[in-house]
């Protein structure tokens, strides 16, 4: 299979649904902050004939590249409930799972002659969840090459680290 | 940053006194020292004060009560402090880390002190590396535990990223940070620290919460059209912790962590735990900045830190 790697002159063909974020890093190089998410990027879904999917999934690094405006929201509320009469008890997932992607022009001059767009990913776990910024770019590099899988993650002790900074 | 005005008892006397969570040293007008013990200082220390400059050549112990709890701090003697919004004339300006050490929280949109973390005793949990000469503490290694909360201070200490391992049933944050094991303040009144590029890994997460916003990053101030970029840096004000009531959370020894931010301000990542712990990933240096070389790093591991029990436990 092949190595990821996917520019933003390619925004149309990716599709982030469904991705699972695992974590959040702020990397300043020089006088620009990239901000890069440790994902599973699921680069094909495929509908099989007992009506399951197959996916081509690879641990990769969504990096967007000098960043402005960030904002992060992301509350998974009260992960302890007692659901009476049972109790039963609702464990907190630790799950981050993008909805959509999107991306849409600045109108502000000070934004859009400097080569700013806005992006914005919005999250089915948290519900309601979203990360908002403006970048020049982005990138999403495959850490390895791509496996064709039944799940759409990758097991946590079979990825390779996200080795950052140093 | 939060800043409460409130009556404090000296010796007796009432004085004047602004808690600001900004300030990092505590201040004393000269009238109030009058019955304090106070020492010359070696050299002139000079501070940015007020929006001035205040030169002061003498310390004191300010002994005093807060809300009826005793306290006590080093204070530098000024001869003027500057005057609150009222025009009242502030005697007693109390810094950042005498409220860490007597648990006094300012509560700014209340106008009020939380005094509910008052240290009724102190439990002392020196880490290893901290009873060896400083020169030495250069070469220990960091190791912190839920255990000593009340000696942990985070404040501006920078956090670099952060992510989530599951382990079984269980998940933890852990956050990249640069931990500043130790802040001296140096006779020309600079600060400098012992930097430790560290993993702070808070141990089976429950609520958690991250609202993180920067704002609008560039703006252009007219007429001189200088643009500003601040996205993406992210520094710690304070480090809290409650006991939930909920029984839910007491009966399985949850506690409420909750981590406020300067920068963005207003930025806060909350959460519920059952421990958290801070280890070191190399050696700590000394340094006049508070943030290490970021090219000379250890690098965070997004598998090998994220465990409970790190490497070579």
């Amino acid at each position: 299979m092949s190595k990821l790697e996917i520019d933003s002159s390619a925004f149309d063909q990716v599709d982030l649904h469904d991705v699972d974020v695992y974590g959040f890093f702020l990397q300043r190089r020089g006088s620009e902050i990239s901000l890069i998410l440790d994902i599973d990027y699921l680069a094909e879904w495929t509908l099989l004939a007992n009506n399951h999917f197959e996916y081509l999934v690879a641990p990769a690094a969504l990096t967007f590249l000098d960043v402005v405006d960030l904002q992060i929201h992301l509350d998974w509320g009260p992960s302890l409930r007692k659901e009476e009469p049972y109790g039963v008890m609702d464990n907190f997932s630790g799950e981050i799972s993008i909805y959509d992607f999107r991306r849409s022009a600045y109108t502000d001059p000070i934004y859009t002659e400097q080569s700013y767009l806005r992006y914005e990913l919005n999250f089915s776990v948290p519900l309601d969840g979203r990360i908002s910024l403006g970048a020049k770019d982005f990138t999403i590099v495959g850490r390895q090459d791509l496996i064709r899988s039944e799940h759409r993650n990758l097991d946590p002790d079979q990825r390779p680290p996200l080795i950052l900074g140093g | 940053m939060g800043r409460v005005r409130e009556m404090i008892s000296v010796d007796g006397r009432e004085c004047w006194t602004l808690f600001d969570t900004g300030v990092r040293s505590t201040y004393v007008l000269n009238v109030v020292t009058d019955k304090l013990r106070s020492t010359a200082t070696f050299h002139p220390i000079r501070t940015a004060l007020g929006g001035g400059v205040k030169e002061s050549t003498c310390t004191a112990l300010l002994q005093a009560e807060v809300q009826g709890h005793p306290v006590s701090t080093h204070a530098l003697v000024v001869d003027e402090i500057g005057k609150d919004e009222d025009g009242r004339c502030i005697e007693v300006l109390f810094g950042a880390l005498a409220m860490r050490q007597w648990g006094i929280r300012p509560v700014p949109e209340e106008g009020r002190l939380d005094l509910s973390h008052y240290p009724e005793q102190f439990a002392e949990f020196p880490p290893a590396w901290s009873d060896t000469p400083a020169g030495a503490r250069q070469t220990g290694r960091l190791e912190i535990d839920s255990s000593a909360f009340d000696q942990v201070s985070l404040h501006d200490v920078r956090i670099y990223g952060w992510f989530q391992y599951r382990e079984q049933y269980e998940v933890n944050l852990v956050l990249d940070i640069d931990y500043l094991a130790e802040w001296n303040l140096l006779p020309d009144n600079r600060f400098d620290f012992i930097v430790v590029p560290a993993t702070l890994t808070f141990l089976d997460v429950v609520d958690l919460q991250i609202d993180l916003n920067w704002g609008a990053s560039l703006r252009r101030e007219e007429p001189s059209g200088v643009i500003c970029s601040s996205a993406g840096e992210l520094e710690i004000n304070d480090f809290r912790r409650f006991a939930y009531t909920d029984p839910v959370y007491t009966e399985r020894s949850y506690l409420h962590y909750e981590l406020g931010l300067w920068q963005p301000q207003g930025g806060r990542i909350s959460l519920g735990a059952r421990g958290f712990r801070i280890v070191g990933r190399q050696e700590g240096v000394r340094s006049d900045r508070q943030t290490f070389d970021p090219a000379q790093r250890v690098p965070l591991n997004t598998v090998r830190d994220g465990r409970s029990e790190p490497d070579g436990h």
